[in-house]
């Protein structure tokens, strides 16, 4: 579904990505690991359409997607979450889930000043409940997010992705900061998005979490991949051990 | 979909009636019709700065476009007056839209001085353009709103037109904050990259949002040159832009009846303290830090705070 071919990046002299290739079969939970600088992120960014690649093509569902800007990534069907959340502080969660829908749908601004399309504003706010209800936090739909639990918030971030109906999801370390029972439910959301038939690619540290996601795990070290396979397979690999451990006689 | 609440423009609307039918000095109407397009040009400001995160220090150089692309029609071509508008318009748009496409890639204090040094060269043509615009001594000889057999000339009869546009405008700017694009706006403001990963053009969005304002604000201009019939650059110098952003900010940024409040309370303070004029900016500036320090959000946003507290 997603197909990265050799793809590299420069950010002045630092090579942040050399070469690196892999891809994401439909309908699967896929990992991006790797220690802290390997270019996870700008893997994404690159995927996303936020970093232009000097070298390598991103094809998604046969479309080339290597220069496209991001919200045309968007809208043939990528949609993402960020590490730092980016929720809209002075706003209610619910009114959050917008974004969401605004960019899928791009309402007619005329007909929504005039309020002549009621039935479809009221057909997105029932949505709204049902993903709302998907992530489990309709309890704190109307606050801000400076008065939500963090956990709470990673679940909204998920509902907030799942309703702008995409074929791949981006997750950017979606563990990053929560406690074992906030991983329990958000590995418990993953795996509902991804029995929608959502396919999933994030980057992660905690491997207890991917352990019991990811069914295809791609390892990066200074910007190159130096690994892939099953978890299993990563898990044994010499050169991941390498990576995260250092050497046996350093 | 939020509801509606047509408090707001049913207020002035009271108001302004109530001044119109009490009021008779031509003096006071006068002042006004000037808050009142005060009040139009800072809530054209708050649309940019409080809903989508566009700082421009280059408001006075809107309005004053759309002030001398009607004063000259009118004056130096004769054109009906009610025809200048549309061109007012069109004209602070193109020239918004050729401006915002380099400038609005940029962000904060860099975009603030990239529009204050685009009001500096337009207040400086204005000047400099003396075959057109009569240089620093002003454009005279600007007719009068005439349409349907209706004459705009004396004022009382503006003070009615102003109002019934004053009161119109209000309500559309409701209908604007209770649809969608009050959220749309505000997910650009306050991060771009995440409205971009959603699918929103921001380039786009923020270019058409600059350029309406510029046009609506130039609309004002004209409506300000047919009121006061005379027209010269002092009107459109940085000192008004400034004051358009004082307005905004002590008036509320990012709520709707934000700049019209500014504008009725820094809008008087020169009508109040009309003996003591040398301190004008000294009262201006104390109201504008005491805003900032003790009243974040301003006045629009400290009243709704209060309201929810009682909800």
């Amino acid at each position: 579904m997603l197909e990265v071919r050799d793809i590299s990046v420069r950010f002045g002299g630092v090579k942040a990505l050399t070469d690196v290739s892999f891809t994401v079969k439909a309908g699967s939970i896929s990992a991006l690991i790797g220690p802290n600088g390997a270019g996870k992120t700008t893997m994404f960014n690159v995927v996303t359409g936020f970093v232009s690649p000097v070298a390598g093509s991103v094809k998604f569902m046969d479309k080339d997607i290597t220069k496209a800007k991001p919200h045309r990534v968007f809208n043939s069907g990528i949609s993402r979450t960020f590490q730092n959340l980016n929720i809209i502080p002075e706003l209610s969660l619910r009114e959050n889930m917008y974004l969401g829908i605004i960019g899928r749908d791009k309402p007619s601004v005329l007909k929504s000043a005039f309020r002549l399309n009621k039935q479809y504003w009221k057909t997105t706010s029932d949505e709204i409940d049902t993903f709302l209800e998907f992530a489990g936090v309709q309890d704190f739909q109307h606050h801000r997010p400076s008065s939500v639990p963090y956990g709470v918030l990673k679940n909204f971030e998920m509902a907030r992705a799942v309703i702008s109906k995409p074929k791949l999801l981006l997750l950017d370390e979606p563990a990053a900061g929560l406690n074992m029972a906030e991983k329990e439910r958000l590995a418990g959301i993953v795996r509902k998005v991804s029995a929608d038939g959502i396919t999933i690619l994030m980057v992660e540290h905690d491997m207890q979490f991917i352990s019991s996601l990811a069914q295809y795990v791609v390892c990066l070290n200074f910007g190159e991949k130096i690994a892939c396979g099953t978890y299993d397979e990563i898990r044994n690999n010499q050169a991941v051990l390498k990576a995260y451990l250092g050497d046996e006689d350093a | 979909m939020r509801k509606i609440n047509p408090f707001p423009a049913l207020i002035a609307a009271f108001i302004l009636a109530a001044v119109g039918l009490t009021v008779e000095n031509e003096y006071y109407l006068g002042v006004a019709v000037i808050i009142m397009i005060h009040a139009l040009n800072a809530t054209g400001l708050n649309i940019l700065l409080g809903y989508t995160g566009i700082i421009s220090i280059g408001q006075a150089a809107f309005f004053g476009i759309g002030a001398y692309i009607s004063g000259v029609l009118s004056a130096t071509y004769g054109w009906n007056a009610l025809l200048t508008f549309p061109v007012a318009f069109m004209g602070a748009f193109i020239i918004a839209y050729i401006i915002g496409w380099p400038v609005l890639r940029l962000h904060g204090h860099y975009l603030a001085m990239a529009t204050l040094g685009f009001g500096m060269i337009i207040y400086i043509l204005m000047n400099e353009m003396d075959f057109i615009t009569g240089g620093p001594s002003g454009l005279m000889g600007i007719g009068d709103i005439e349409f349907f057999g209706l004459y705009f000339g004396l004022d009382q009869a503006y003070f009615v037109l102003m109002s019934v546009y004053f009161v119109f405008v209000l309500f559309m700017l409701e209908l604007f904050d209770k649809s969608f694009l009050h959220y749309k706006l505000k997910f650009i403001k306050s991060s771009e990259s995440a409205s971009n990963s959603y699918g929103l053009d921001t380039v786009q969005t923020k270019l058409l949002v600059f350029a309406f304002v510029a046009g609506f604000t130039a609309v004002n201009g004209s409506l300000y040159a047919f009121f006061v019939h005379f027209i010269s650059p002092v009107s459109f110098s940085l000192k008004y832009s400034i004051e358009l952003v004082a307005m905004a900010t002590v008036g509320g940024l990012g709520y709707i009846t934000g700049g019209v409040i500014g504008a009725v309370i820094l809008g008087l303070v020169p009508e109040l303290f009309a003996s003591a004029e040398d301190y004008e900016m000294l009262i201006y500036g104390g109201l504008l830090a005491v805003c900032v320090m003790f009243v974040p959000g301003g006045i629009a946003g400290t009243l709704s705070r209060l309201r929810k507290k009682d909800a």
